[in-house]
């Protein structure tokens, strides 16, 4: 059995040599298709963690009508914790924002009403949420009108636009790259599957299975995603200390959690194996039944 | 040549083989052949002999009709068990189809891996097969440092490497000069003579008549003629070749691949 893998394998290593430019190829652009797609990726789950520790500190202030009875305004609290999206909702008493108001201002109280409407404060489990449940707040009948919702907007729409952006990119990039290092795979294996015909008439000749012939060509893709996935990790590893050390340089507010250097090996060499057995096996099968179709 | 008294070795009955509506490989032939006969298909291009060696190899399969190898229909064979057949059996093709960059025992080496040997075993028995084919002294050679007729004999060297019972040459004198084919007309015969059915396609006439041995012509998918000549065994004691292509004597006996004992000839 051991005997039978290390024929299978060295026949695998003898392919990867003899057609070394479309192997240069195919490994190269695996890696460059594998670091986009890894890095976004990685950017990608680092911006997530970003932006789920912002929202749990993003929040709606909603303001009441003036002459709303209290009960009304916590059934209103209610009815808006009820609403998807909507982590926690808290009022803030017109009395305790006032108080707050004329500590914060060193005001006296004397001879002036309180100004101050009932508050909620509405905390948000999806900050990219906040547009569409302040415009279904802002039409509830106890909300002060035409503008008693307030947010930032800005802070929003930023982490909106990188999540996008994030996503989007790495998405069309990466896709692409993707599909090309598959093309240059499912090439390099055609062709050498043309190269090495004569090997494969051979085997055909003295009865050797299928596996035997089918299996070399397999693994010399699954080798040329997986080193591609390899050298994608290091790529990858080698951009974020680059990123890294130029983001300290300018300030010391961002704090870099480690790079997880092995797991990120391990998931794109993965990755890549995976991604080169499925091209390979695909591109074999049409080269192949055309080699032994020769043969006759 | 042992010839057993089962004629239905092999069987043709009324193959035909269409490979387009105008082109018609076999048109409805009916053969049996011996275990342990040497048999050789003669004719011109596309008179159908390869397509009837290549139905034995499945690389062909009938229109219509059947073809019995030992009582099974090879036609009914799939294409998952074509593998399993052709291990039972030794193909001999015209071009030699060595690898080049391969020395001769690493051309042999190569198939016996191919098929499952391990390392050890193939370093074993590549030496045995070479010798049974004469060119055991020429092992470490590349196949551009051997002549027409060495090369042929590596490529029978390699298709005996499962020990076959049937062999099947398609032209393996095709490229080569008399005396080089009467070398591989030879070995052939001391194969034959050991029990392996022989069965080779061949436009070489001249070989054909002087081996006398049963001889079918075929033309246009049809057999004209079955001779069977009356041979005795005599006719194939080692003769050997001269420089003028007659036979003269080269080759000893070829023991291992020995298929008469196991007959109970």
């Amino acid at each position: 059995m051991l005997d039978r893998i290390e024929f299978l394998i060295s026949e695998a290593f003898t392919a990867l040599r003899r057609n070394g430019l479309m192997t240069f190829a195919a490994v190269t652009t695996a890696a460059a298709s594998l670091f986009l797609l890894g890095g976004l990726g990685y950017v990608y789950y680092r911006v997530s963690g970003f932006t789920a520790n912002v929202s749990s500190k993003f929040e709606i202030d909603v303001f009441m009508r003036m002459d709303l009875p209290r009960p009304q305004a916590l059934d209103a609290a209610a009815r808006i914790k009820a609403l998807p999206g909507v982590r926690n909702v808290t009022l803030l008493p017109k009395e305790q924002a006032w108080k707050e108001w004329q500590e914060k201002l060193n005001l006296s109280p004397e001879g002036i009403d309180n100004p101050l409407p009932d508050k909620l404060k509405v905390m948000l489990n999806d900050p990219t949420k906040a547009d569409a449940l302040a415009s279904s707040i802002q039409l509830m009948p106890e909300v002060y009108q035409p503008r008693g919702v307030e947010y930032s907007k800005d802070a929003q729409r930023l982490i909106d636009l990188m999540m996008s952006l994030v996503r989007w990119l790495g998405l069309a990039c990466g896709g692409v790259l993707f599909l090309t290092a598959g093309i240059l795979i499912h090439n390099a294996i055609r062709l050498t599957v043309i190269a090495r015909r004569r090997e494969i008439r051979i085997m055909q000749l003295v009865g050797a299975s299928y596996s035997t012939i089918w299996i070399p060509f397999v693994i010399e893709g699954m080798i040329q995603g997986m080193i591609g996935g390899f050298l994608a990790a290091f790529l990858l590893w080698a951009a974020q200390g680059g990123i890294q050390r130029f983001i300290e340089g300018i300030t010391s507010q961002i704090a870099f959690p480690p790079f997880p250097l092995w797991t990120i090996v391990g998931l794109l060499s993965a990755t890549g194996a995976i991604y080169g057995f499925f091209c390979s096996a695909f591109a074999v099968r049409e080269p192949l039944r055309q080699v032994i179709g020769a043969l006759r | 040549m042992i010839v057993t008294n089962d004629p239905n070795y092999i069987v043709f009955d009324k193959v035909e083989v269409r490979y387009s509506e105008l082109v018609l490989g076999l048109a409805g032939i009916s053969l049996n052949i011996s275990r342990g006969e040497f048999v050789f298909f003669v004719g011109q291009t596309g008179s159908g002999k390869s397509s009837l060696l290549k139905l034995l190899t499945r690389e062909v399969r009938q229109t219509s009709g059947r073809v019995l190898w030992r009582g099974q229909d090879l036609g009914e064979l799939s294409d998952r068990d074509i593998p399993a057949l052709r291990r039972q059996m030794g193909i001999v093709p015209q071009d030699f189809a060595l690898l080049p960059r391969k020395r001769v025992w690493e051309n042999v080496a190569y198939a016996m891996r191919a098929v499952g040997a391990s390392r050890r075993e193939a370093r074993r028995k590549v030496a045995q097969i070479l010798e049974v084919v004469h060119i055991g002294h020429r092992a470490d050679a590349f196949p551009h440092e051997l002549s027409g007729g060495e090369q042929q004999r590596v490529a029978i060297g390699r298709a005996l490497i499962n020990h076959p019972e049937l062999l099947i040459a398609d032209e393996p004198t095709g490229n080569l000069d008399p005396h080089h084919s009467w070398e591989i007309m030879d070995l052939l015969r001391q194969l034959n003579e050991n029990g392996t059915t022989v069965l080779v396609a061949s436009h070489d006439v001249m070989v054909v008549e002087r081996m006398g041995t049963r001889t079918i012509t075929l033309d246009s998918g049809k057999i004209v003629t079955d001779s069977h000549p009356e041979v005795s065994p005599g006719v194939f004691q080692s003769q050997g070749t001269n420089e003028e292509g007659n036979l003269s004597g080269a080759a000893g006996p070829v023991e291992p691949f020995d298929h008469q004992e196991e007959k109970g000839a």
